[in-house]
């Protein structure tokens, strides 16, 4: 039943919504079912929990029947990991950058908080975001917003009359590059990498990287047809990887008012930490933090979310009945009994025992009468009483004000009743990557920089002390990444096995 | 794109992988600015028309009035209107009169606008003192004056009944809305306080579009955004030649008939080499009706089909207008001149592209590339009696077929891109008093045929209070042909239907129909015509159709029941 999957205005959403959750609970269900038996067989007893899509995890039951929830569960954790991440280190304001081989996400982290949607597009345009209405199928469903572009090191790159391309088909892990080796022979982002010295040949763990077999693709396929060299060719597929990077994280931070000069962009997945510092460059961002293990960011971030659910219903009210002297006793009480059947039913739905005591973020839409669109804001903690609702709607102006720019004091009503049950996680971090001191001199590597190649000093991961300075250019290399410091960046090794890069400056013009 | 810069070195060699990355940059920059400005205007705005269908458009132009870039969304026909309304805003407040911070209006069908409810809104942005860019918004508002609510009056005469008539005026400058012409505005509107809201979405949908491209300018200089533009609409140009080379040289000649027998005849001339003339020389007169195009609409159109062959990643910008020559000879219904309405184009603008169509489907030998005549948008308007109430929208009708392919269903707008923009249910029924009984499509309603009609669909509103409706429909009296033997789709129509059930037809351009208290508005599409023998059609296609409820009959009916008006015309 659509009422029980998401209770909210708007039949079209509400029936995709039930639909992709009819589509996928029991595949899921079923996928899950065999996970526990299988983990139970090994004699792990953990409880299963799934990742949704804003962040939390669910336990794995409640997952399966309420699949859609779960559907960007993967980049989500990876939103979650940043947010970790720069906690631990005093930073609030955070850009997740996630670079895989076929897609990159970027997210955005303000006061230490995800930021959460409620109007995703399941396969929606990816260019600008994934946002624009129409372009996808749309669900209901709460999302850590984040903005996806088809890009990542698998991405393929090709020539379009005379005009190059990346993506947004990739060659995936199998074949993969074509320096893999492994049967692929177009070439990718990873293999312009490979081109320019970005990445060792040694590969990653077992992999070895055949720049021959990168050389050839890449001169075959881009930089024959453009009449160009194989490093130039290479050297622009860097580049408009990098471009289009820049889109995602353009779109979760200029394109909403948001100057993404303060944040911190934190690099999660294989790929990222190649692009990090050059797509902050892109931006004036100064500061980069690459985790430890930040090839498989998004499966740390996993471990460290919050069990979470959401619930939400229709409440629609003008705020006029419930913010005046004379407001209704009985508007204000049916709100405050909606949020507290929302309540019970999320605290029920984690199982949330009595001496738990878990967060509860209880939220209402608002909208101007007339208009279509509303905002989330939330309410404080304890009764809801003419005074909240009237600092809501105060919130609601101001932001209305700030995303469109104009100043307006109409009328508004309420849309939705929402609350988010949260059972927060341990505080436990995973245990850092040690140092192993090396007694073998850093190697160096002929690496593109700027328009030449030049000799530059190459580290492993666990060779670099806590503490110790690096300065750019220089690439240090883990068993599932490599790091990039273009010149101009420095950076050094916390204690937790971090990375943060500072420095940074405006590409000329 | 704040210091969104790539520039992979300047001596990094590859001058030309350089430019060719830059102008990617730079044009995905460009389209994001003319995105954001749309979500901001759809987002911020009041008309029901808008808030639950996003329809709305944004766009870049240059100071020649060169379209640059639009938003995604976008109806070719909207984008078409903003290109065509600029060139006379500059001829009203020439360029070095205008001072930043200034943002015009206007909605005069004779100067490039749609009719009086969709507002276009310029803003100059400026380099080095002088506007050397544009950016443009246009939505339909709520309502401003003319006869019927909501501005859909299907019997008005001349334009002065279709609402209040906007030359390029001057709306707000750096200190904010002109309050004279908002005040005078407001008090010709039925619903002030959402015509004041929607203006207001505009401007900052045309504000947040040129701050980003200030931004752009800043980043990447003025010359190089000039250089972008220019590579980006010559590349664009290069490309769209490329595409029309490849239709078959010679005149082509089409024509379509409109439900009152009105006819659109056009004659496409391809030269071979990239060059396409499209002549509507011969087209009907223009009517004292509102069926009538304004020449922006019309060169959308125009430009709609053109762009059906060629490829559809061709971006849309003015190198896609400079090798078409358009004629639109003055005082016919595809370019009506003072004092004649212009509001009810859509019809004519579809039977434009019709014609087109048949002309150049026709014109190849090998290959044919053959398509059925689609049924089109429905729009209606019904307003509250005894409160101010308006619900305006519109159904699709089913596509037609092609030589290929089945016609989808319920898509048919022919009306420049554009997706399903049809407010939902619900909100409706939060907002007004109307219940949505029914939105279905009608089984059997597409056209017969080696390949089936795309079907119309059926939806009922029931009325809650006393109101009035107004309707604008056409390929209702004559149903969309068949094409290569295909069968007519089902005609559509509108109805009122008593409590009890019973059935009247309204007129397919009736206006301010009473409908009480528990009558019901019926509005059914059309279907889309079919393609080639009904007698062809797969076995397997048609058992298809049964199981998925698309057809009724147990064999392929070449005949669609309840046609009032069963004599099709052969396409071309």
């Amino acid at each position: 039943m659509s009422s029980a999957v998401w209770p909210e205005l708007g039949e079209y959403e509400r029936a995709t919504t039930t639909l992709m959750s009819a589509y996928v609970g029991p595949v899921m269900a079923a996928y899950l079912r065999r996970l526990g038996e299988r983990l139970r067989g090994l004699g792990v007893t953990a409880p299963v929990r799934v990742m949704e899509s804003a962040g939390g995890v669910l336990p794995a039951a409640l997952a399966a029947s309420r699949a859609v929830y779960t559907i960007e569960s993967g980049p989500a954790a990876g939103v979650i990991a940043a947010a970790r991440q720069g906690a631990r280190r005093g930073l609030a304001d955070l850009i997740s950058f996630d670079m895989g081989g076929t897609t990159a996400k970027a997210g955005l982290v303000r006061g230490g908080r995800p930021g959460i949607t409620h109007e995703f597009q399941v396969g929606g345009k990816g260019s600008f975001g994934g946002r624009r209405p129409g372009t996808g199928v749309p669900i209901k469903v709460p999302a850590i917003d984040l903005a996806e572009v088809g890009s990542g090191g698998g991405s393929i790159a090709w020539t379009d009359g005379g005009t190059l391309r990346v993506g947004p088909r990739s060659a995936g892990a199998d074949p993969g590059p074509a320096c893999y080796g492994r049967g692929g022979e177009l070439p990718t982002v990873t293999d312009a990498n490979l081109v320019l010295g970005y990445l060792d040949p040694g590969g990653f763990g077992e992999l070895r990287l055949s720049p021959e077999r990168a050389r050839e693709a890449v001169e075959r396929h881009v930089a024959a047809p453009l009449g160009v060299g194989v490093v130039e060719a290479a050297a622009a597929i860097h580049d408009i990887a990098n471009a289009q990077m820049g889109a995602a994280v353009h779109v979760v931070t200029v394109r909403r008012g948001i100057d993404p000069r303060g944040f911190t962009l934190v690099a999660l997945g294989g790929a990222a930490p190649t692009h990090v510092a050059r797509l902050a460059e892109r931006f004036g961002i100064a500061r980069v933090l690459v985790p430890p293990r930040a090839g498989v960011g998004s499966a740390v971030g996993l471990l460290h979310a919050d069990l979470a659910i959401e619930r939400a219903r229709t409440f629609l009210a003008p705020a006029a009945t419930l913010v005046s002297c004379s407001a209704s006793r009985d508007a204000l009480g049916e709100l405050g009994d909606a949020l507290a059947d929302l309540e019970r039913a999320a605290r029920s739905d984690l199982s949330v025992a009595p001496d738990d005591a878990p967060q509860v973020v209880r939220s209402i839409g608002i909208r101007f009468v007339g208009q279509a669109h509303a905002f989330t804001v939330e309410l404080p903690a304890g009764p809801v009483t003419p005074e909240t609702v009237q600092r809501a709607t105060e919130e609601f102006y101001k932001r209305y004000n700030e995303s469109y720019g104009i100043d307006l004091r109409d009328p508004v009503e309420l849309t939705t009743a929402r609350v988010r049950v949260v059972l927060p996680s341990s505080p436990d971090d995973v245990p850092a990557a040690g140092h192993r001191p090396s007694t073998d001199p850093p190697g160096t590597r002929r690496v593109w920089l700027d328009g030449s190649f030049r000799d530059v000093p190459v580290r492993t991961r666990e060779s670099c002390a806590p503490g110790e300075v690096l300065a750019g250019p220089c690439v240090v290399t883990e068993p599932q990444c490599s790091l990039l410091v273009p010149p101009g960046w420095h950076g050094a090794v916390d204690e937790h096995g971090a990375l943060l890069l500072e420095g940074g400056s405006w590409p000329a013009t | 794109m704040a210091r969104d810069v790539t520039a992979p070195g300047p001596d990094a060699g590859g001058d030309d992988t350089t430019a060719a990355l830059t102008a990617e940059i730079l044009r995905n920059a460009l389209c994001v600015a003319a995105e954001e400005a749309s979500i901001v205007v759809v987002r911020s705005a009041y008309s029901t028309f808008i808030v639950e269908g996003a329809d709305a458009a944004a766009a870049i132009l240059d100071a020649r009035g060169r379209l640059v870039a639009h938003s995604l969304s976008t109806a070719l026909i909207q984008c078409a209107s903003l290109r065509s309304g600029l060139p006379y805003v500059l001829k009203a407040y020439p360029a070095e009169t205008m001072a930043p911070g200034d943002v015009f209006v206007l909605n005069d069908v004779y100067q490039g606008g749609i009719h009086a409810n969709d507002l276009l809104v310029f803003r100059p942005v400026f380099v080095d003192g002088a506007p050397a860019y544009f950016t443009g918004t246009l939505i339909h508002v709520a309502d401003l004056s003319g006869l019927s609510a909501g501005g859909m009056a299907s019997d008005a005469t001349d334009i002065f009944l279709e609402g209040v008539q906007l030359p390029p005026v001057r709306i707000a400058t750096a200190d904010g809305l002109v309050d004279d012409l908002v005040r005078v505005l407001a008090a010709n509107s039925r619903t002030p306080g959402k015509l004041v809201g929607d203006l207001r979405a505009l401007i900052a949908g045309a504000n947040v579009a040129a701050r980003r491209l200030e931004e752009i300018i800043e980043s990447h200089t003025p010359d190089g955004l000039a250089r972008g533009v220019e590579d980006y609409l010559a590349h664009t140009e290069r490309r769209m030649r490329e595409g029309l080379a490849a239709l078959p040289p010679g005149t082509h000649r089409g024509e379509y008939r409109l439900d009152d027998g009105h006819t659109v005849r056009v004659a496409v001339t391809a030269d071979g080499d990239g060059g396409l003339a499209v002549d509507f020389d011969g087209t009907d007169e223009q009517v004292p009706l509102p069926i009538n195009s304004g020449f922006s609409q019309t060169h959308g159109g125009v430009m709609y089909a053109v762009r059906c062959f060629v490829d559809p990643s061709l971006p849309m910008n003015e190198g896609c207008f400079a090798p078409v020559d358009v004629r639109m000879p003055r005082g016919t219904l595809v370019h009506c001149t003072p004092p004649f309405p212009g509001g009810g184009r859509f019809g004519t603008v579809a039977a434009a592209e019709e014609a087109i169509f048949a002309a150049v489907t026709g014109a190849f030998t090998e290959g044919r590339r053959g398509v059925a005549a689609s049924g089109i948008l429905q729009a209606f308007s019904i307003s509250g009696v005894r409160k101010p109430w308006l619900h305006m929208s519109f159904d699709l009708g089913g596509a037609g077929a092609r030589e290929d392919r089945d016609g989808a269903d319920a898509t048919g707008a022919l009306f420049g891109g554009g997706r399903n923009i049809i407010p939902q249910a619900e909100p409706i029924e939060a907002r007004l008093p109307v219940r949505v009984e029914e939105v279905s499509l009608i089984p059997g309603s597409g056209g017969a045929g080696r390949h089936r009609g795309g079907l119309g669909t059926r939806t009922v509103i029931r009325m809650l209070e006393d109101a009035r409706v107004d309707t604008r429909g056409d390929r209702l009296l004559r149903p969309p042909p068949g094409a290569a033997g295909g069968g007519p789709g089902r005609a559509g129509g509108y109805y009122r239907e008593r409590p009890d059930g019973t059935r009247e037809p309204l007129g397919t351009k009736a206006t301010r129909q009473p409908l009480a208290a528990g009558d019901a508005l019926v509005v059914e599409t059309s279907g889309g015509g079919g393609y080639g023998d009904p007698a062809d059609r797969a076995p397997e296609a048609a058992a298809r159709d049964r199981a998925d409820g698309r057809t009724t009959a147990p064999s392929p009916d070449p005949s669609p029941d309840a046609n009032p008006n069963p004599e099709p015309e052969a396409m071309a």
